[in-house]
């Protein structure tokens, strides 16, 4: 791998890296198929290098978003268990799930989502007032608004069993569940968008680490692209954080909506048995 | 003239009587609402100070992730550069666990480098294992739960994993 390629995969790292932390995703989803695809790095050193880039992302990003106090920890806990459990579950069931039928599932789940998303409801006025039971609310000083955001968070019991399809899902296509969270939170439990991309940029990093090391343990870990690409994320989180606090929610929504119409799209025709470059 | 005295007597009695109940409902409404106000004032304390106690344990996390990313970044800065400078490129293999720590004393970049890979995976480990000691020691053993119960669901996913592509 030349030098040139090396900076190739820093630069891209950086650019996913701020756009995964201002929409709360890993940036796998940019990094995999165009290290795989225009930089002739192998598939499975594509996504080693992405999970572990993933890591660095939710690091940085969510070390922004800690302090100002924008990431509802205990809504990230019980989301996290659900999608884990429902990853594992899907992970052991890979050898006898029918792949393209799921992936045709995801993909309608995901159409679905940009629909929940482009409508008026999203961008509707989080719900301040009534019942907590599971202590779960929360509130944020919004800049962009220039007020501080009260909300709680609806449906919880409905937002977890979708967390857990989520993960059941992730686990058996091997795809990174964060780009599922934020619509999760956002339009079925009325998480208002800037807290639940915080929120899911501090779930990420958790839910990969138990695949990195199984990646290191297999050599799937190469430094030449793994450094690269820890370098570039981490610059690319700290500008997409500060990005993500002062741009509006609506334009969150947006670029988010385009990285679902992507995947979706990517998943559908890989479902119809056609060859997309650089997918998994 | 005894029975306008008494007649008076009996009225002052009335009206003490009158104005001690007023007294007593007043006293006992204000009691009520100072038991409310109370109430109130407990709820919304809790609710702040459980507002605080998140707050406080974001600052931490916050700060713990920032130190984690600077080691990481010092190491893999370090490692890099004596690499490029060993060989002008970058690894192609990570260092094995069983020979990291020696190679690591023998300032080999290539363990410098895998080094700094393997503490920046466990970082958001280290962020858990912080929420749990933090709200352990303040009392919410509800978080402290949740938090463990990740832990284990997380080490769990690898596991479940390997046995997968058995």
């Amino acid at each position: 791998m030349s030098h040139l390629a090396e900076l190739a995969v820093l630069i891209v790292a950086a650019l996913s890296g701020t756009l995964g932390a201002m929409v709360g995703l890993g940036g796998g989803v940019f990094m995999v198929p165009i290290f795989s695809a225009f930089l002739g790095v192998p598939i499975k050193t594509a996504i080693a290098a992405s999970a572990l880039a993933v890591i660095v992302n939710s690091l940085g990003g969510a070390s922004v978003y800690l302090k100002h106090r924008m990431v509802n920890i205990r809504l990230a806990l019980v989301l996290l268990i659900a999608t884990t459990l429902g990853a594992i579950a899907g992970a052991v069931l890979v050898s006898i799930a029918p792949v393209d039928v799921l992936r045709l599932v995801f993909a309608l789940a995901l159409y679905g989502m940009i629909a929940l998303l482009s409508s008026r409801r999203a961008s509707s006025d989080p719900i301040t007032s009534g019942a907590d039971r599971q202590s779960l609310g929360g509130a944020f000083y919004d800049p962009a608004a220039g007020t501080v955001v009260r909300y709680i968070p609806q449906r919880v019991a409905l937002g977890t069993a979708a967390s857990t399809f989520a993960g059941f899902l992730s686990g058996l296509l091997g795809v990174g569940g964060g780009f599922m969270q934020v619509p999760l939170m956002n339009t079925l439990m009325r998480v208002p968008v800037k807290a639940a991309a915080a929120t899911s940029a501090y779930m990420i990093g958790v839910t990969v680490v138990g695949s990195v090391l199984l990646y290191y343990a297999n050599d799937l870990l190469v430094p030449q692209v793994a450094v690269p690409s820890v370098i570039g994320v981490f610059l690319g989180s700290q500008i997409g954080s500060r990005l993500g606090r002062h741009v509006r929610g609506l334009w969150l929504r947006r670029i988010l909506i385009l990285i679902l119409l992507y995947l979706a799209t990517t998943l559908l025709l890989q479902a119809l048995g056609m060859t997309v470059p650089g997918a998994r | 003239m005894n029975e306008g005295v008494s007649q008076r007597a009996i009225a002052r009695a009335f009206c003490v009587t009158i104005a001690r109940r007023e007294a007593f409902g007043l006293l006992a409404e204000h009691s009520v609402a100072r038991q409310e106000a109370s109430t109130r004032r407990t709820s919304d304390d809790t609710t702040r100070c459980d507002e605080e106690t998140l707050g406080h344990l974001s600052d931490r996390l916050a700060r713990l992730y920032r130190f984690w990313l600077a080691i990481v970044l010092v190491v893999l800065a370090v490692g890099t550069a004596l690499d490029l400078i060993e060989d002008r490129q970058l690894e192609t293999q990570t260092v094995p666990l069983s020979g990291l720590v020696s190679r690591l004393t023998a300032g080999d970049p290539a363990a410098l480098e895998t080094a700094a890979l393997l503490v920046v995976t466990l970082g958001p480990v280290a962020g858990l294992v912080l929420i749990i000691a933090s709200c352990a020691r303040s009392g919410d053993r509800r978080t402290a739960l949740l938090a463990f119960t990740v832990l284990v669901v997380v080490a769990a996913l690898p596991v479940a994993r390997s046995f997968a592509e058995r």
